[in-house]
């Protein structure tokens, strides 16, 4: 036995497999240190940072201490910080390879704290979807204007359509008129007209005593007025379609110019709108005071949205391998196959949460976090909540995100909190009227709901002992200072806010109590000014439109006169027409006289040569 | 302390016949061919303390199969790929891969199953040729070698004498 067998060899594979575990509890740490540091920062894009990894064999387990996750946007900046983080793990499924993590604490959670260092590395990460770039549907941005209006100065910077339409008629008039020319020089003129009269008293017939030769000359000249009536015909046929052409150009244009006038009204309703505040603006005015600031917390909360995504979303397929890329050397490719027990291989089940905000502290937690919903066939679900925030009397956050079925996916979010205390809150930062909630409590209770790539929220807030401040760099308007004062007033009021679209283009509706308040105090003042603006409006855009109008009316009176003209033209061809058709029949009636004249001389011969016959037959 | 431990090493290297040497040559292939930090290298560690394995042998080879494997590396996946998705050991695999122990040992990657399956279907093949090899070295080339002038010249120097009596520490 001894032959094959060294017994000390034993003892030197217990020495060395003890070795290597007692390495492993010593170095864990560290190593589980750098792993989170390397996957952490491969995941998020930025520094990710541990201070120490402490490992606890029974239960098995790690204390992380101040994990530090840089925010990507902002290298000097964390995105979170966390003072500690202990978990313990499922042994058994640690065997299979799965990091199932069974209870885990997470200490001093705190947001947005400075760097020492820049936490930015070299290389971009791709990112997965984020909803950073939203496209609002409401193209109106900003507080139309509450003071005066300088009316030349809006006419100066926009385009009238009105003006454009009777220059552009201008110029297809002008075109129009450039194509007639050729036309009109190729009317007769008075000596061509005097030409034809003299031509047709020209024709005429001498008689010659001999019949045949009379009603030769006589046809000759019946032909010579044939030709000249048909030359006559042309000019009078082209004479009329030239007219034709003028008085339709003319009408047309003419219908058009009347349209610059419904043009001109629609112009001055359009600049009204955009530069007053209309009656009907003042339905929803607390839209406009608010809405920017509605804007910019929603986008807040979908940018934070887009960067807690990874956490609990995939986005690759899970399960699927990819064939044709090779793996790293020595790595290979772990091949799956069906578990009788599907786990993920990172879950963690349950995490207590204790957050330290500027505003106090907030505790919760967190089920079933991981990136593989479909295996686990759970979703994640938060409850946060607290009762010890300085300026919040107590806030409860509960949600779920629903990522089993990823085709069906549905994020929910229910925020609810009562006595959240604001003070010196700009609400809307324009010169005309900047507005500052200078103190405020405010009961909240909003539903966010996220269904695939449909986004749904309907927030109501109610806001009670509210004082507002509006400090005027200048001296207001009237409108200004009307709204400054009415809302100087309010101290509660309720509003709400709707949200509907998708995470790129959605639409943000904001209504409150405000807008009857207001309307009322400044509703006539508006209506005023509106008014007093469409006036001006009005005066100015008529005054504009003067000139190129009645240059365009001149043109077209006298593509009138140019028409009227051609119809005297005509009037005098068919004049000339008909003394050649009067020459024609008086040459008619000759020949037909000399043609009866004839057939009488003929007719009294042979009733002569009849009598002599008939004389010579009685002998 | 220390002349312990050189006990220890001397007393475990001390073997010379060629089906030590070869033995420890061929856990050396499975050592080298495949991931280090997999459980079966544990077993092989284990063999080759405890079974009267040459360790020169097993150090040396290690190093030149590790040489060898990084060449082989994609032809491993590739062969592994091919033996974990053969559709007649789908079953056997799928019980594999719901055991606890046997999911430690990582059969379920492409290079530990490739490099692996070559280094097992390898091992008594190369022992019994280490074996031929070994023996028929020291009847050929050895016996020439220490008959040889530069043989003779090399063994009177002090450097060499030096490092025999080192082998004498640390080995033969």
């Amino acid at each position: 036995m001894n032959r094959f067998i060294r017994w000390p060899g034993l003892l030197a594979f217990v020495l060395i497999t003890g070795l290597i575990a007692g390495g492993t509890v010593l170095f864990a740490g560290k190593a589980v240190e750098k792993g989170i540091e390397i996957a952490g920062t491969q995941m998020v894009g930025a520094k990710v940072d541990v201070n120490k990894v402490s490992l606890s064999l029974s239960p098995l387990g790690f204390s992380i201490y101040r994990l530090q996750v840089t925010d990507p946007e902002q290298p000097m900046v964390n995105a979170f910080d966390v003072a500690e983080v202990d978990f313990h793990m499922d042994t058994m499924e640690l065997l299979r390879l799965k990091t199932v993590i069974t209870d885990m604490q997470i200490k001093g959670l705190q947001v947005n704290t400075p760097r020492k260092t820049s936490g930015a590395i070299l290389r971009a990460e791709a990112k997965p979807e984020q909803a950073a770039e939203t496209d609002a549907e409401e193209e109106k941005g900003g507080l139309p204007a509450l003071n005066e209006v300088d009316v030349a100065a809006i006419f100066q910077r926009e385009e009238l359509a009105s003006l454009e339409h009777i220059n552009r008629l201008k110029v297809d008039l002008g075109q129009a008129r450039e194509q007639w020319k050729s036309a009109l020089a190729g009317m007769p003129n008075d000596e061509k007209i005097n030409s034809y009269s003299q031509r047709i008293s020209e024709v005429s017939f001498d008689r010659t005593g001999n019949t045949a030769e009379d009603l030769k000359q006589l046809e000759a000249a019946r032909k010579t007025l044939k030709k000249l009536r048909a030359e006559i015909k042309g000019d009078m046929d082209h004479v009329s379609e030239t007219r034709k052409e003028l008085l339709l150009v003319n009408k047309t244009i003419s219908s058009s110019a009347r349209e610059a006038k419904t043009m001109a009204g629609q112009d001055v309703s359009r600049l009204r709108e955009k530069y007053s505040l209309s009656p009907e603006g003042l339905g929803n005015i607390s839209g406009l005071l608010f809405g920017e600031k509605v804007q910019l917390l929603l986008q807040d909360a979908l940018v934070w949205y887009g960067k807690l995504m990874p956490i609990y979303r995939r986005f690759e397929s899970s399960g699927v391998e990819e064939e044709d890329t090779r793996p790293e050397r020595f790595a290979g490719r772990d091949i799956r196959f069906p578990e009788q027990r599907p786990m993920p291989d990172f879950l963690v089940r349950k995490a207590g949460v204790s957050m330290d905000l500027p505003v106090g502290k907030i505790t919760g937690e967190i089920r079933n976090l991981t990136s593989d919903q479909s295996v686990l066939g759970h979703p994640l679900t938060f409850n946060l909540f607290s009762k010890e925030m300085h300026d919040v009397q107590d806030i409860e956050i509960t949600g779920t995100f629903n990522h089993v079925d990823e085709a069906n996916s549905r994020d929910n979010i229910r925020v609810v909190a009562s006595h959240i205390s604001l003070k010196e809150l700009d609400v809307l930062k324009d010169d005309q009227f900047p507005l500052q909630m200078a103190a405020a409590k405010v009961n909240l209770e909003g539903d966010l709901e996220l269904i695939g790539e449909n986004l749904g929220a309907h927030v109501k807030t109610d806001f009670m002992e509210t004082s507002f401040a509006i400090p005027f760099a200048e001296k207001p308007g009237a409108i200004a200072e009307g709204l400054a004062a009415a809302i100087k007033d309010v101290d509660a009021f309720n509003a709400e806010v709707v949200i509907s679209g998708t995470i790129r283009k959605h639409g943000v509706s904001f209504t409150s109590s405000l807008d009857d308040v207001l309307k009322d105090a400044v509703g006539e003042q508006v209506r005023k000014a509106a008014a007093e603006l469409e006036k001006n409006l009005r005066a100015e855009l008529d005054q504009r439109l003067k000139g190129p109008r009645s240059e365009l009316d001149k043109e077209l009176a006298g593509l009138k006169k140019t028409a009227d003209d051609l119809d005297k033209l005509r009037a005098r061809l068919k004049k000339v027409d008909d003394e050649a058709d009067q020459r024609r029949r008086e040459l008619e009636n000759k020949a037909k006289a000399r043609t009866d004249t004839g057939k009488q001389k003929i007719k009294e011969k042979k009733d002569v040569l009849k009598d002599k016959l008939k004389d010579k037959i009685r002998f | 302390m220390f002349d312990s431990v050189l006990k220890i090493i001397k007393l475990i290297n001390s073997e010379q016949d060629p089906m030590q040497l070869s033995l420890g040559f061929a856990f050396a292939m499975i050592v080298g061919m495949t991931p280090l930090l997999s459980l079966h290298n544990l077993l092989v560690l284990l063999l080759i303390l405890v079974l009267r394995v040459n360790l020169s042998a097993f150090l040396l080879g290690w190093a030149l199969f590790s040489g060898i494997a990084w060449m082989l590396d994609p032809w491993f996946h590739d062969f592994g790929t091919t033996i974990l998705q053969h559709a007649s050991l789908q079953s056997l695999w799928t019980d594999m891969y719901n055991n606890s122990l046997w999911r430690l040992t990582r059969f379920n990657n492409t290079v530990v199953m490739g490099s692996l399956a070559v280094s097992l279907a390898a091992f008594i093949p190369l022992v019994l040729l280490g074996n031929l090899l070994v023996r028929r070295y020291r009847v050929h080339v050895v016996g020439w070698v220490r008959s040889s002038r530069i043989g003779q010249a090399v063994m009177a120097n002090n450097l060499f004498r030096r490092y025999q009596a080192l082998r004498g520490m640390i080995g033969e």
